[in-house]
């Protein structure tokens, strides 16, 4: 299920809504961990399993890790934490990844080994990634060990972030899965944020990814480039939209989650920028992955391994294609190159040329991230560099139709209406009923566009 | 050493500070708080209860379909993931107060200057005109190749063909669209234009005197569909009957019936237009035309109109009945003479007027697989008129068939 929909809200949320605060405190994990499990098996019931085993390993690996480590057996902690970590990536390289890799060896040996036919359970790549970060949480002590299954249980699947993140290490939820804040405060302040990230989701990144849509095919110039850059909106409110949602939902439930995206399109460097995008992923690979390879603690050489390493695995977490891959080695090549010596002529930079530097690289980026067939990305690559017509009367057309949409898709990137709209906020009672009844507004108008989409007239347009 | 900052920490800070604020200010907001979080519940409560409530609808008569209804459960269904899918769409098919929410999409689109919704653009004076960008030029060049190869072998037989092109409502409404349309699709005409020339076929266009009017503000094509008016229709037969080398009826032969005024069409439908008013569909009567046969091979009624769609959302399939394979249109007295006409729907208002003269043998080339030309020769008829509007004539729609058979003439 996605939050985007409206069996999500009217009927999901309605119900789980009345049963997670109907029922006393003791129960609320409970309540939480069964909600979630309908929430997963919504689209793809029989994953459910896989989902109560992959809780039932790692919690097991959790409690032994934890019990060894008490006990001084290092060694044991050690191979039930290495029991976790391969289980979850055994879990995750199947379903994710077998495919794509008995493809390159049958493409490379030469050989026709079968590839298997298995759907991508929902989420896999967020909730192995979170379980892992329990035992290896608990393993060095940065976190308790849960010994409530259910508590547990309730962490890995909890809904608002199960299936599109953010990634919630352990270590900060582990306080609020004892015990968290339900007021007021912290309800307003979640509706407000679901609102924002649906209003995000369903009119910003759908409405962009629409006019992307348009464009791709535009065979022109400016169409692709237009294209291009609606994509790059398309895919950033379409993700912090999501992660929105999903603060707010934790919000609501008394969860405080991390922050997902901080303004990823100011960043003034690419370095800046991967600290404003995906920042739960981010934090996830330095902690578990560079971290522990040893950082930039052990040489230069080393530390250019460990970055090539964590930026191999970036890219190739976000899908089992070649292109995903190139995606992370291409940010590699220039987070290295900045900490050789751009980052510093770049904080010297007008902040204005350092921006355009960053958002041209990222505009690249997501051309490579779009397309995984290469075939299509060189084409299109060759129509943005003029192998094509300029542009064309359609592609004219939805430009202009499209210009309005496009400047608010720029000034919603940046924190200025935040900023506009909290300094509103204090001035005046009645700027605050207007923010609500904004708030309400947009809940309407997203819930018909949500409606509309469903809106098929049966259209005798061609007879 | 170049000190780095941590966005990611300052995210954190911003939020952790926000919350802080919020909890600060805890007794002054406490009525927007209330409020924001009753009118979220109270809104989700209330459509999710009135979902249940309400009763199902079978159709959408604002779409002309069937809705969705509720699915039945299975376990096998349920674990195939079919259950769920079907049930997102029974829900999305049965939302409370659906045609509202479809409105207020309509109008969100029209405040954010998009010009235009679901494809639709809103124009000045009630017009809603279905955008047309037709980027395949490929098929049209394919379908003129075949109309020229039909008229050619026809003509040769000594059967005397009519090809004539009508526009879609965007070609002609210039006057009253935005700006940014104006003119969108000159090259698409230009293209046909040169597809006729460079294979020598003549061909009447329908388009540019039908603008003309348009643009005097006469009311030749409808305001919430993409077909012409009646009147309009009428405009284009006088055109045409002068090229087939009949005269044509005048105005006064007829006798205009306001069969509808309360015709919501096609572009209505998709704009989700609530405040758009309806069109007036009317009949241009003439005597005897009620003792017309209209045969459309299922069935035959008395006349050329089919009332009983005056009663439904569809009320433009009432001219003949709408689309079928093949339409018959005779005098029970006989004795005249009968025109074949290769239409698409453009052609339904304007049958009544050459069905005043002739016996009409209609053919819609995308629901019939016959030989046209063997039509022609079986039934021995000499007179032509291939009428299809712009897109029609720009996209797979069986023309190609045209030239299917086209031998039989050589047997003439």
């Amino acid at each position: 299920m996605v939050f985007s929909s409206l069996e999500f809200l009217f009927l999901y949320l309605a119900a789980s809504m009345i049963i997670y605060f109907a029922v006393p405190l003791k129960w609320r994990n409970a309540v939480l961990l069964a909600v979630s499990l309908v929430f997963y098996g919504w689209g793809e019931p029989v994953y459910v399993f896989l989902m109560i085993g992959t809780i039932l390993i790692d919690y097991l690996c959790g409690y032994l890790t934890d019990k060894y480590k008490k006990a001084g057996r290092i060694k044991a902690a050690r191979a039930a934490l290495i029991a976790a970590i391969v289980s979850n990536l055994l879990l995750l390289g199947f379903f994710k990844y077998w495919n794509f890799l008995i493809d390159n060896v049958n493409a490379l040996l030469g050989v026709s080994i079968k590839t298997v036919t298995v759907d991508l359970p929902i989420g896999i790549s967020f909730y192995t990634f979170q379980a892992l970060s329990y035992v290896i949480d608990v393993y060095r002590e940065d976190a308790k060990v849960q010994k409530n299954p259910v508590s547990f249980g309730a962490y890995v699947t909890l809904f608002p972030q199960l299936i599109a993140g953010p990634i919630v290490r352990y270590q900060d939820v582990d306080d609020q899965l004892r015990e968290r804040e339900h007021s007021l405060v912290m309800m307003s302040s979640g509706v407000r944020t679901f609102i924002c990230g649906f209003a995000k989701k369903v009119l910003l990144a759908n409405s962009a990814g629409a006019v992307w849509e348009t464009f791709r095919a535009s065979d022109t110039v400016m169409g692709s480039w237009l294209g291009i850059i609606f994509f790059s909106f398309q895919i950033y409110f379409d993700f912090s939209g999501y992660s929105d949602m999903a603060i707010g939902l934790g919000k609501m439930l008394g969860f405080t989650f991390r922050e997902n995206f901080y303004y990823p399109y100011t960043s003034t460097s690419i370095t800046d920028f991967w600290r404003r995008w995906h920042i739960s992923l981010g934090t996830w690979f330095r902690e578990y992955v560079y971290i522990p390879l040893g950082g930039n603690r052990r040489g230069r050489a080393r530390t250019y391994f460990n970055i090539f390493v964590v930026w191999f695995l970036t890219g190739l977490w976000h899908g089992a294609s070649w292109n995903f891959i190139l995606w992370g080695l291409y940010y590699c090549l220039i987070l290295v190159i900045e900490k050789l010596f751009l980052l510093k002529a770049l904080n010297k930079a007008p902040k204005a040329v350092a921006r355009i530097y960053s958002l041209v690289l990222i505009l690249f980026g997501w051309w490579l991230f779009v397309f995984d067939d290469m075939g299509a990305g060189l084409a299109f690559l060759a129509k943005m560099f003029g192998a094509a017509p300029f542009t064309s009367a359609a592609v004219n057309l939805d430009a202009l139709s499209n210009l309005l949409l496009l400047a608010v898709l720029a000034i919603a990137s940046t924190p200025l209406p935040k900023k506009i709209y909290y300094k509103l906020y204090e001035k005046s009672a009645a700027a605050r009923w207007v923010g609500t009844a904004l708030a309400v507004a947009a809940l309407f108008v997203c819930t018909a566009y949500l409606v509309n989409s469903s809106y098929n007239p049966f259209l005798y347009f061609r007879f | 050493m170049i000190k780095e900052k941590h966005s990611h920490i300052d995210a954190d800070v911003e939020q952790k500070t926000l919350l802080d604020e919020a909890r600060r200010n805890k007794t002054r907001d406490r009525a927007q708080n209330v409020a924001v979080v009753a009118l979220f519940f109270a809104f989700i409560y209330i459509f999710a209860i009135l979902f249940w409530v309400l009763p199902d609808r079978d159709v959408s008569r604002e779409e002309n379909r069937a809705l969705a209804s509720a699915p039945q459960f299975s376990f096998e269904s349920l674990a195939s993931g079919k259950y769920t899918s079907e049930f997102a769409t029974y829900m999305a098919d049965q939302f409370p107060a659906r045609n509202f929410f479809v409105g207020m999409k309509a109008l969100s689109e029209r405040i954010l200057l998009k010009g235009e919704n679901n494809g639709v653009i809103f124009g000045d004076g009630g017009y809603l005109v279905k955008r047309f960008d037709v980027t395949d030029y490929d098929t049209l060049k394919r379908n003129v190749g075949a109309i020229s190869a039909f008229s050619k072998a026809a003509e040769d037989a000594g059967v005397d063909v009519t090809v004539a092109a009508a526009g879609r409502e965007a070609d002609v409404a210039d006057s009253v669209l935005p700006a940014v349309y104006r003119g969108a699709t000159d090259g698409y005409w230009t293209a046909l234009a040169d597809d006729f020339a460079s294979l020598g076929v003549e061909w009447v266009d329908l388009k540019t005197p039908l603008k003309e009017l348009f643009s005097r503000g006469e009311y030749v094509y409808y305001k919430t569909d993409h077909h012409w008016t009646t009147y309009g229709a009428y405009r284009a037969y006088e055109i045409l009957a002068k090229q087939i080398g009949t005269s044509a009826r005048s105005q006064d032969f007829f006798t205009v019936e306001r069969a509808s005024d309360e015709f919501f069409g096609t572009t209505w439908s998709a704009a989700g237009a609530k405040w758009i008013d309806p069109d007036v569909i009317e009949y241009y009567r003439f005597d005897g035309d009620d003792d017309l046969v209209t045969d459309r091979g299922d069935e035959t009624f008395d006349g050329l109109y089919k009332r009983s769609f005056l009663g439904e959302k569809d009320k433009y399939s009432s001219f003949l009945g709408g689309n079928a394979a093949r339409i018959d249109v005779t005098s029970k007295s006989g004795g005249r003479e009968k025109l074949l006409v290769i239409k698409d729907s453009f052609f339904h208002s304007m049958a009544p007027f050459f069905a005043a003269d002739y016996d009409l043998v209609i053919v819609d080339m995308r629901y019939t697989t016959d030989s046209v030309a063997k039509i022609v020769t079986d039934e021995g008829i000499d007179r032509v008129l291939i009428l299809l509007n712009a897109e029609t004539l720009g996209e797979e729609c069986g023309l190609g068939r045209l030239a299917m058979g086209v031998d039989a003439f050589l047997g003439n």
